[in-house]
């Protein structure tokens, strides 16, 4: 054999080596993965799946006569347009309320933003149901908002804050502004000090500096925050079906009257799905526009 | 109108840079003092250098002329008008930041147009100038890239243009070259003082790297502790330091404590062991005077007889380092001297533990006042 052809030989060799290193380590990766794999896939996957077909058969025929019905009745498609609007506004609201939080928090020392930030979680942390109930406390028509405003003189009779829009949107907003405010800081604080400095130095006024600079920069953050806020708002149950009135139901109140009150697991499926595919296309559209990948910061 | 009027007057505020003073600038941060008394005046196109290391407070000063930090007391003047106290959108004054600053989400083009947008200039006029600015700093082509697409050089150029384009009659650069590699900035430093020349503005560059300040300045501001240690020429700092530190900071040097001496109009340093050494004659130093003295390492001659001093040496260490070798060498009193000798065939003779000859001048011997 000449030597060309031992080193041939023995490349091959390595070359059959270091393939099968490399399989033994993604076969690694796919152990690490598989305990949560399994539970996706039993829990989350197959019941979804199920879902869907119960949503387009009728006993042994197929059928989108439910999907016609949500189309069609009126009801429906207030329900509908309800939670859109809903949604809509919740994120506005935390938009208004957590952007200029997050601003503060992000202009902080670090050391203070991150006791400040410890603020922001702890009713992130707390139930739903109690940060619900103490809204409740609060808001009722013998309440606590009442009785101040009453003792103040500046109503004559109690303010109707419940049952209603406004107590929906107060009790959702509290609920979802961590989601609003986490995002926005993180992208917030990776903005260069320096880069403000630049624009003050290249004759921005504060107000301009932040405009041109500061605001743009902060956009990823904002578009995450909000995109989680109103997914988030689409599906909400507890908060609109305590505080809510009874003219503004939501879309997944209306699916849990169909199951609980009318047993129509079908109708309920198909709403179901509904929602389901309006969350997906709203992440597609944002994933084409922003990019999924860069939802906690790291943009430029 | 107005217009025509203000490119005209703009185009009278291109011809060269404002003089600069700064008048007894102090910044105190509690019990720190950050900048104690600075006080320097800059002629109009003059390339002044604060150099120390970190902690000496050359970026606080930087950062009060800039408007970034307010001054506990004192005056910047620019052309006489003290603008200490004016915020930094209103100073008119071009900054090269340390990371170079340009804004991700902004081209070249935008970068460089913020200025002039800022200063509501025409559109055709910040297309022109934008232009020129580019074609100054050798960038044409790249006016639509971001600054994520450009290497660290011409980030660099774009940070010089944008600070350049709206004409500042002053010009502040910290540690601009600190992110690139040797030959780069070696290469950056003379193009950065060629457009200054050319643009003849009046700059203030910081820098803790003493090779770039020599290269580059008209002159050099030595700080320490907040303070001004000496101002000069980068001759002068060199070939005639004030203290110890400044000896020390530009270039390297052996020094020898003693009592200074007079003999015939010549200067003598005589240590406590008695060895003498003769020195600069030092007119304003009197006999009898505390005394240091500094002497550069290759100032001193090894192995020949070519001045006024000489002493034998044992070699300790060799050092080679391509164009030069230096050695450590023990003199009388056993003091370490550092020597350096252009690398010749001569100089690689030596070995370790040989003893050797050492001449140098008197003149190389710079008498500094011991402090207290």
């Amino acid at each position: 054999m000449t030597t060309g052809k031992v080193l041939a030989e023995r490349t091959y060799q390595e070359s059959i080596i270091s393939r099968r290193l490399e399989l033994r380590r993604q076969l690694g990766y796919i152990v690490l993965l598989l305990p949560t794999l399994l539970l996706l896939l039993v829990l989350f996957v197959y019941p979804i799946a199920r879902l869907i077909v119960t949503s387009v058969y009728d006993g042994n025929q197929f059928t989108l006569e439910h999907y016609r019905r949500i189309v069609e009745v009126d009801l429906y498609l207030r329900v509908l347009r309800t939670t859109f609007t809903i949604a809509l506004q919740v994120t506005l609201l935390c938009l208004i309320l957590g952007y200029p939080l997050a601003y503060f928090l992000a202009s902080v020392r670090a050391r203070t933003a991150r006791l400040l930030m410890i603020l922001v979680l702890i009713p992130f942390w707390t139930s739903i149901l109690v940060r619900t109930y103490a809204w409740m406390v609060l808001l009722q028509r013998q309440g606590v908002f009442n009785r101040w405003l009453l003792e103040l003189g500046l109503i004559d009779e109690p303010l109707r804050m419940m049952y209603n829009r406004i107590g929906v949107l107060v009790g959702m907003t509290h609920v979802l502004l961590p989601f609003m405010v986490l995002p926005a800081y993180a992208v917030m604080r990776g903005i260069d000090p320096n880069l403000l400095r630049a624009a003050y130095n290249l004759g921005a006024s504060p107000f301009q500096a932040f405009l041109r600079v500061f605001l743009p920069l902060s956009l990823p953050g904002i578009a995450a925050g909000s995109l989680l806020v109103f997914i988030l708002a689409l599906g909400f149950f507890i908060t609109p079906a305590l505080m809510g009135g009874r003219t503004d139901m939501m879309i997944a109140q209306l699916i849990e009257t169909q199951i609980r009150t009318q047993l129509n697991f079908p109708f309920a499926a198909a709403l179901a799905a509904v929602l389901l595919i309006i969350t997906l296309v709203i992440f597609a559209i944002y994933n084409r526009l922003l990019g999924l990948d860069k939802m906690f910061g790291g943009g430029y | 109108m107005v217009t025509v009027k203000e490119s005209t007057t703009r185009g009278a505020a291109q011809t060269g840079g404002a003089r600069l003073q700064l008048i007894e600038l102090t910044k105190v941060y509690g019990e720190v003092v950050a900048a104690d008394r600075v006080t320097l005046d800059i002629a109009p196109g003059e390339f002044i250098t604060l150099l120390g290391p970190s902690g000496s407070g050359k970026t606080t000063t930087l950062m009060m002329v800039a408007g970034f930090v307010i001054p506990t007391s004192g005056q910047i003047l620019v052309n006489g008008e003290d603008i200490a106290f004016r915020p930094p959108h209103k100073r008119n004054i071009g900054m090269v930041f340390q990371n170079y600053a340009l804004f991700p989400h902004m081209t070249v083009a935008e970068n460089i147009a913020f200025p002039l947008k800022m200063r509501k200039w025409r559109r055709d006029e910040i297309e022109r100038a934008v232009k020129e600015a580019v074609q100054l700093v050798r960038l044409p082509g790249f006016e639509e890239r971001y600054p994520r697409q450009l290497s660290g050089g011409q980030q660099q150029r774009v940070a010089l243009a944008r600070a350049l384009v709206f004409r500042p009659p002053v010009l502040l650069m910290d540690e601009p070259l600190g992110a690139l590699d040797k030959k780069l900035r070696e290469e950056m430093q003379l193009e950065i003082k060629h457009i200054q020349e050319s643009l003849h503005i009046t700059t203030i560059y910081v820098t803790h790297d003493q090779e770039e300040a020599l290269t580059m300045s008209d002159r050099i501001a030595v700080m320490r502790d907040g303070r001004i240690e000496q101002v000069g020429t980068p001759r002068e700092l060199y070939e005639r330091p004030v203290s110890e530190f400044v000896a020390n900071f530009i270039g390297e040097s052996n020094f020898v404590e003693g009592r200074f001496e007079r003999r015939d109009g010549r200067g003598y340093l005589v240590t406590a062991d008695g060895w003498r050494i003769a020195v600069q004659s030092a007119d304003d130093v009197s006999a009898g005077e505390p005394v240091t003295i500094a002497l550069r390492p290759e100032r001193i001659v090894l192995g020949e007889d070519r001045g006024d001093n000489r002493v034998e040496a044992i070699v300790e260490e060799i050092i080679y380092v391509g164009e030069a070798t230096k050695f450590r060498v023990r003199v009388p009193g056993e003091r370490l001297f550092s020597v350096k000798q252009p690398s010749r065939l001569e100089t690689m003779r030596w070995q370790r533990g040989d003893r050797v000859l050492l001449s140098w001048r008197a003149e190389d011997a710079v008498v500094l006042r011991t402090r207290k």
